[in-house]
């Protein structure tokens, strides 16, 4: 069966990776491509499948305002049948499930499956969309003994990311079809204007004869006529002074000017405009040329024009062609800038930076802002956009919904609302019209982002400097854009949603750093039922007592939910408190007996409780009702720890009693709730043998890779029960370095020297031991020196090194925040040479802190 | 004085010879930069050997980068000396540095060039 084991740190790597993978490509089959790709392995499924139309539909430049706005492609709505495998490994065998699982999916536009095959696969099928609508279904294939992430919710993740992707790969394809689109129509332009050139040089001519003082003498029968004008009308006067020209004086001063440079023996040529019979003015290509005779003196000077009105107007034409394209491929730019920022976005924060930034841009307006109703829907608040002055902005951050804006208004009644003009506002919105007066905005908008479930989640506020019809084309570019976004907020809201029960379940639950424990390696794994979202009561604890001793807790407490987060947040701080002030394990659960006095929710807690001596593994125990420890041998035998057993929390009477054992190197000793040994309708021994088969058959792994086999063989898919399971690994003292950097930077050499010697005494050889110290020297410089940023104090970074297998893993692990991004300059080299030194390095941010992990493989003696 | 660091001057052929021994780290690299810049004077060339030092990582790698920027700028020059198979030739190398900053293998051939 493939395994969900619903971790929801696997999750959001796993999302991560997808996220990342359906990043790049540019176009709707490079996303194709990529899900069976890069997506397909990252899920872990076994074969993966594209279907789509024989032919996906043009993506057409319809969004943009460059024309009719066309139609939507035909969306091949009821043609599942037409759907063909365009990339990707399709089921073969007459009996497959699948052409019936894509049919079903693409018919409800809904994530169809996990639908087991015959052959023992199990299929999931996924709808894709993009912004026009469905376009065919992806499916995932899970081999039966894999251990592909299976859980459904993960797959409704998913599919809001491809329709993301698909979208981002449509506006690539639209927008690589407008650059050639432009390119054709330059092409064609420049064509039909040289052919009116040739027609129109042909043409009309007017041609006169000065003297050089500008006086006219003659003038040609068509510059006449054109006037409706007899010589006996023009000739004698000063040019200028004619009707073509007395018709405004800068068009006169002009030519004064013009017969001056012209009796001075330079030429003139301009294009002016001239008036002609009944007042209309045309434009001519004018030129002024002086003719001197033989002795070089300036006898006349000719005037001539050539009638270019229609060349004028093509020009300006053009122009204001090529301007409409420029913007639309600028804001054709801008969508795909957004969307690409919207992609990289993970939180609500930066999905609503995003659009404030670049909304504006995407349909050419001067300001843009978004508003976000409250939880209880009365109040928007603002998120204003560059563009608008201080103190406006800052008038402008908090509107009740019920007041007459275009923000609240779009949010109230769902649909666009629309100011043209400064009258319009005025008359509709008077509460903001001032403002906007003030600020120069002269036509405002206001654009509902709806979510999943017809919610308006969102509106995005849109102001021009200049009055602004909502015409079609603006119409189609806000629907874009409001779809880009509303798929970005609903896909952060999931991200924030993550990310807060995340942190909630792991402040709740588990210990926000780990003790330094010496050769014992310490790791734990908490798994919440069914859905992530279901908080448990799983918990565990573990800190140290005194220099060379260790307390683990673990328990389980009656109940679900919040009130048992509480409970759990309660006993471990019981625990804590306690620990150090009761002799050992046993005294440990009488005091916690008392405790449940007081907080009843506690009753009934089952515990498992440790004492374990650093130094030499000695280690007591006592069990209040809890399953008993395992204890894995280095040869993978395993005995369960079934001494110091009594009843759990709050039902007992007199001392618990309490067994003692004993961790030899090698050994780990694995705590557990029982929900990695329960489950219904099945007897519990069948249980325990099962964890124990499985600890047998992980004991070669490493810690992660151990915990994660231990649970993938005992957890059933869509467990019922949350489970928490806590691993103690003493390795032989030279397997495991564990030291720690106090202090700050001058605490790193002692944790560099104490490396150094480590790995010495494991005889790698002196270029290894150089650059394992650099990549572990570089690792703990950068936590020491970004770690803490926000917290002056320096905290401790700590170094663990464990050799196992030919393998050398080293981890950094900070306990501070990180800033996000790394600290520019020549510091950023230290990842660079972490990477040429060692065979892997992998960073994990998380919001207690950074883990730098690097492994490389080495040579050691013995 | 540093701990980690030891760093002594001799002035030779016109040029200021540091030679360091000792580790180049976060911690110590801001005295090792402080100290070879103000010695850095105008036409005056300054070498610093760094065969003996047993540890160098990218903040040492910094320092020298700005050394090398500083001096230059004030009309002297940075010269550094690494021996072959040293910890800090192989971390110059790796971080291609060699080929921003003048290396040189002996300190011989440093004040020869």
């Amino acid at each position: 069966m493939p395994r969900a084991t619903g971790d929801l740190r696997r999750f959001l790597d796993t999302y991560r990776q997808v996220a990342a993978s359906l990043f790049e490509p540019q176009s709707r089959l490079g996303v194709a491509g990529a899900m069976v790709g890069p997506v397909r392995l990252a899920l872990g499924a076994d074969r993966a499948v594209v279907y789509g139309p024989p032919m996906l539909p043009a993506a057409e430049a319809d969004v943009l305002p460059t024309g009719p706005g066309g139609a939507a492609p035909a969306a091949a709505t009821d043609a599942a049948a037409a759907l063909v495998p365009l990339v990707g490994e399709p089921a073969s065998g007459p009996a497959s499930t699948e052409p019936a699982l894509v049919a079903a999916a693409h018919r409800q536009r809904r994530v169809a499956g996990p639908l087991p095959e015959p052959g023992g696969e199990e299929l999931v099928a996924i709808p894709l969309a993009d912004g026009h609508g469905p376009i065919g279904v992806a499916v995932f294939a899970f081999a039966p003994d894999g251990e592909g992430p299976l859980e459904p919710s993960w797959f409704d993740a998913l599919e809001l990311e491809c329709r993301e992707a698909m979208e981002r790969g449509r506006l690539w394809e639209v927008k690589a079809g407008l650059r050639e689109q432009t390119r054709q129509d330059q092409v064609r332009l420049e064509a039909s204007e040289r052919r009116l050139r040739r027609v129109l040089d042909g043409l009309f001519l007017f041609v006169g004869l000065l003297s050089p003082d500008g006086t006219l003498l003659e003038a040609n029968r068509a510059a006449l006529d054109a006037g409706g004008l007899e010589p006996g009308d023009v000739v004698g006067k000063p040019f200028w002074d004619t009707y073509w020209w007395a018709w405004d004086e800068g068009v006169q001063a002009e030519l004064r000017a013009a017969v001056a440079r012209a009796a001075a023996g330079r030429p003139s040529r301009y294009d002016v405009q001239v008036r002609l019979g009944g007042g209309r003015l045309i434009t001519i290509d004018f030129q002024l040329v002086p003719v001197p005779d033989d002795d070089g003196r300036i006898t006349y000077l000719v005037p001539s024009g050539l009638d270019i009105t229609d060349r004028k107007r093509q020009e300006a034409e053009l122009e204001q062609r090529l301007r409409d394209e420029q913007r639309a491929r600028e804001q054709a730019e801008a969508l795909q800038q957004l969307a690409e920022a919207l992609g990289a976005a993970s939180s609500s924060d930066d999905v609503y930076d995003a659009v404030v930034h670049s909304a504006a841009a995407v349909v050419g307006a001067a300001f843009a802002n978004l508003a976000v109703p409250t939880e209880d829907d009365t109040v928007i608040a603002l998120r204003n956009g560059p563009g608008l002055p201080g103190d406006i902005a800052a008038r402008w951050t908090t509107v009740p919904v019920d007041t007459a804006t275009p923000l609240g208004m779009a949010l109230r009644t769902a649909a666009t609302v629309w100011a043209a003009d400064p009258v319009a506002i005025a008359e509709r919105f008077p509460t903001g019209a001032a403002d906007a007066d003030a600020a120069g905005l002269r036509a405002l908008g206001a654009v509902p982002v709806v979510g999943a479930g017809g919610r308006v989640v969102a509106v995005i506020g849109l102001a021009w400097h200049e009055p602004r019809p909502l015409t079609p084309e603006l119409q189609a570019a806000l629907a874009a854009l409001a779809a880009v976004v509303g798929q970005a907020v609903e896909r952060a809201g999931r991200f924030d949603a993550e990310r807060h029960v995340a942190q909630a379940l792991q402040a709740v639950l588990l210990p926000a750093g780990l003790p330094q424990l010496g050769t014992m390696e310490l790791t734990a794994r908490y798994l919440a039922a069914e859905s992530t979202l279901a908080v448990g009561g799983d918990w565990y604890e573990c800190f140290t007592i005194d220099a060379g001793r260790v307390v683990l807790a673990l328990g389980d407490v009656v109940g679900r939910g919040l009130e048992a987060a509480a409970t759990v947040g309660q006993l471990r701080a019981a625990v804590a408190a306690l620990a150090n002030s009761v002799p050992g394990p046993g005294a440990l659960l009488d005091r916690l007996d008392g405790f449940v006095r007081h907080f009843p929710g506690a009753i009934c807690t089952t515990v498992v409780c440790v004492e374990l001596a650093i130094d030499t593994g000695e280690l007591r125990y006592a069990c209040a009702g809890h399953p008993p420890p395992l204890l894995v041998r280095a040869d993978g035998s395993t005995v369960m720890l079934e001494g110091g057993r009594s009843t759990p929390i709050g039902i007992s009477a007199g001392p618990r009693p309490e067994a003692t054992a004993r961790l030899e190197p090698g050994e780990r000793l694995v705590l557990y709730t029982d929900g990695l040994v329960e489950r219904r309708g099945e007897r519990i021994d069948v249980g325990f043998d099962r964890l124990r088969a499985a600890a047998t058959a992980n004991a070669g792994h490493r810690e992660a890779a151990f915990l994660d086999g231990i649970l993938a063989a005992t957890v059933p898919q869509a467990a019922g029960d949350d489970v928490c399971v806590l691993a103690v690994h003493r390795h032989h003292a030279r397997q495991r370095l564990a030291v720690s950097v106090r202090e700050g930077a001058p605490g790193l050499a002692a944790a560099r020297h104490g490396l150094r010697g480590w790995l010495e005494e494991l005889g790698a050889d002196p270029a290894t031991v150089d650059e394992v110290v650099l990549a572990a020297g570089e690792a703990m410089g950068n936590a020491v020196e970004h770690a803490y940023l926000a917290d002056p104090t320096p905290g401790d970074v700590l170094l663990e090194a464990t050799m196992m297998g030919g393998v050398l893993e080293l981890t950094v692990s900070d306990f501070g925040a990180w800033r996000r991004e790394a600290a520019p300059g020549p510091r950023g080299r230290g990842l660079g040479l972490m990477r040429l030194v060692m065979d892997e390095v992998r960073l994990e941010p998380s919001p207690s802190g950074t883990k730098v992990t690097m492994r490389r493989s080495m040579e050691v003696q013995g | 004085m540093n701990e980690l660091l030891q760093m002594a001057s001799v002035e030779r052929n016109g040029s200021v010879v540091w030679d360091v021994e000792g580790e180049i780290d976060l911690a110590s690299a801001p005295a090792f930069e402080r100290q070879v810049s103000d010695s850095g004077a105008e036409g005056r060339a300054v070498v610093v050997d760094l065969g003996r030092v047993r540890y160098l990582d990218s903040a040492g790698l910094a320092s020298l980068v700005r050394l090398h920027l500083q001096l230059d700028q004030r009309g002297s020059k940075l010269k550094v000396v690494v021996a072959d198979g040293s910890v800090a030739r192989s971390t110059i190398t790796l971080a291609a540095l060699d080929q921003v900053i003048a290396v040189f293998a002996s300190l011989d051939g440093a004040l020869a060039a």
